[in-house]
């Protein structure tokens, strides 16, 4: 019941928020090549809705980016795991690891477009960079967060180490790794999209970056709402999978909202 | 099995040798591939390349007037974006019917690519250093706006009720209360709003700009100047772990009382 009425206000909220929008153009007669009216934002989207083109660069977008972001991430576990597992892997790659880290990733367009060209294994090889730190980081940081005092428990049953890995350490290790999984999809995004405004081939990066330049707001607004879009609901599908796969953290979360 | 409970105070030595191993390497590897194998200088520049490059580029200047504009934009920028989302944060988490409301609302809106604002904001501030300074505010604005919220919701609600039951005014309970207990999360929201704001610098410098250390690495692209590119991408790193770095130091001297506590 409190969600509906919570859900109601933010819809309220929005509506508000989408008036004050109008009446201050309407107010300071604020002409449409400064800021778009709501209604034709709205209107740009439902032509955008009915454009194939659209959808195209919508999938040109969602693929690079989920490819990328899928390479990042099966590779940042994967160290993760090794570095966490084997003290010569952790000594030979970690020091580097940290030295890359703080390597804006954004600023190695440029070089990924010399060694790999315009295209979309560029914006791909971006989205991996920006979506593996923070996952490999995480990644890391949780495999080590085990209850250490199950380590006798450990040698009693002598259990192997991968049994360990995998029965009691990534379980452990969850919740950072969805949290490293949530950000990592955030940077993966930003990868993408500079990487389409650089490339500029295709891609919503592309098409927010071509409307600003032809001044054409209200597809720059349009496209800006659709890549939100596809932000919010990416990001709730990874909340709705940490339900899925942590569902003993459920219970205790809703306890804690209530 | 004992190893990761000790992995923390693993000798070392033997973890200085395996990494001097790998840098060592890695660098030699450079150096067979750039002097024995001769890979072009346009794929992978040679290691006394990238060594010139960062001699003219910091020692005779040549990056000095780029170096100074992405700073001055990143540090404006973040002053900008953090003061605000500092200030907003605190007024919206005072007013409970209002963060009842706004906080599902940031939370939904964090996955959100900010940094797609850019072209935008350049169309309206132009191509100098205003639409970089807005570009940093807004990407930082958002880590900073969440961490004041989310650590204001976790003050000690016993220690509200202590100040309540003294009438503290609500001024004194903010300043000496909800503030100091959200610290962690704002210092450690900040680390992060650095971050995001070297990214919204350089995407910004990409996109349109004369200057800056964004704009030497796409221009020199265009050349296939990799060595001054590899100066410039190590200058920024070089920025970024000491802006991080100095966030932390920041909180050791602000958060005094935690480090005891740890």
């Amino acid at each position: 019941m409190n969600t509906w009425i919570e859900r109601a206000q933010q819809l309220l909220i929005a509506v508000v928020l989408i008036i004050a929008w109008w009446a201050v153009i309407k107010i300071f007669d604020i002409p449409g090549y400064l800021l778009p009216s709501p209604y034709s934002v709205g209107n740009t989207l439902l032509k955008q809705a009915a454009n194939p083109e659209m959808y195209q660069t919508i999938f040109s977008t969602l693929s690079s980016l989920l490819y990328g972001y899928l390479i990042g991430v099966s590779v940042a576990f994967v160290l993760g795991c090794l570095v966490v597992e084997s003290k010569f892997a952790e000594a030979l790659l970690l020091p580097a690891i940290t030295a890359l880290q703080s390597v804006p990733k954004i600023a190695l367009a440029p070089f990924i477009f010399i060694w790999i060209g315009f295209g979309q294994p560029a914006v791909i090889t971006l989205a991996a960079l920006s979506a593996y730190f923070p996952v490999l980081v995480n990644t890391i940081a949780g495999l080590r967060s085990y209850d250490r005092d199950l380590e006798g428990l450990f040698q009693t049953l002598r259990l192997s180490q991968l049994s360990i890995l995998m029965n009691v350490k990534i379980p452990a290790a969850l919740p950072q790794i969805f949290a490293g999984l949530e950000i990592g999809l955030t940077f993966a995004l930003i990868g993408t999209v500079v990487m389409e405004f650089m490339v500029g081939i295709s891609g919503i990066g592309f098409v927010i970056q071509e409307s600003a330049n032809s001044a054409d707001l209200p597809l720059n607004f349009a496209s800006i709402v659709i890549l939100a879009i596809i932000g919010i609901s990416l990001s709730s599908v990874i909340r709705s999978l940490r339900r899925r796969v942590m569902f003993w953290e459920t219970q205790r979360e809703t306890a804690r909202n209530q | 099995m004992k190893s990761s409970a000790e992995t923390n105070i693993s000798p070392l030595g033997w973890a200085a040798y395996a990494s001097i191993l790998s840098f060592g390497s890695l660098g030699a590897a450079w150096c067979l591939a750039s002097y024995y194998f001769n890979v072009p200088d346009f794929v992978m520049p040679k290691p006394h390349l990238v060594g010139a490059a960062l001699k003219t580029g910091w020692i005779d200047g040549l990056l000095w007037q780029h170096i100074a504009f992405t700073v001055e934009a990143t540090l404006k920028g973040l002053a900008v974006g953090c003061g605000i989302g500092l200030i907003i944060g605190i007024i919206v988490a005072e007013i409970p019917a209002l963060e009842r409301i706004v906080f599902p609302i940031v939370i939904g809106i964090q996955s959100v690519p900010k940094v797609a604002v850019a072209p935008l904001i350049i169309v309206y501030f132009g191509f100098g250093i205003e639409s970089k300074i807005f570009t940093v505010a807004v990407l930082s604005f958002f880590p900073i706006f969440i961490g004041t919220l989310r650590g204001m919701r976790a003050t000690d609600a016993d220690l509200l009720d202590l100040y309540r039951s003294f009438m503290s005014s609500r001024l004194h309970t903010v300043l000496h209360v909800r503030l100091p207990s959200a610290a962690t999360y704002i210092f450690s929201a900040m680390q992060v709003a650095i971050v995001l704001g070297l990214i919204g610098c350089i995407t910004s410098e990409f996109i349109a700009s004369t200057q800056g250390l964004g704009f030497i690495i796409k221009s020199r692209a265009g050349e296939l100047d990799i060595a001054v590119m590899f100066a410039a991408i190590l200058t920024l790193s070089l920025f970024g772990t000491l802006g991080v770095a100095a966030v932390k130091m920041l909180e050791r001297f602000v958060l005094f009382w935690d480090q005891q506590r740890k």
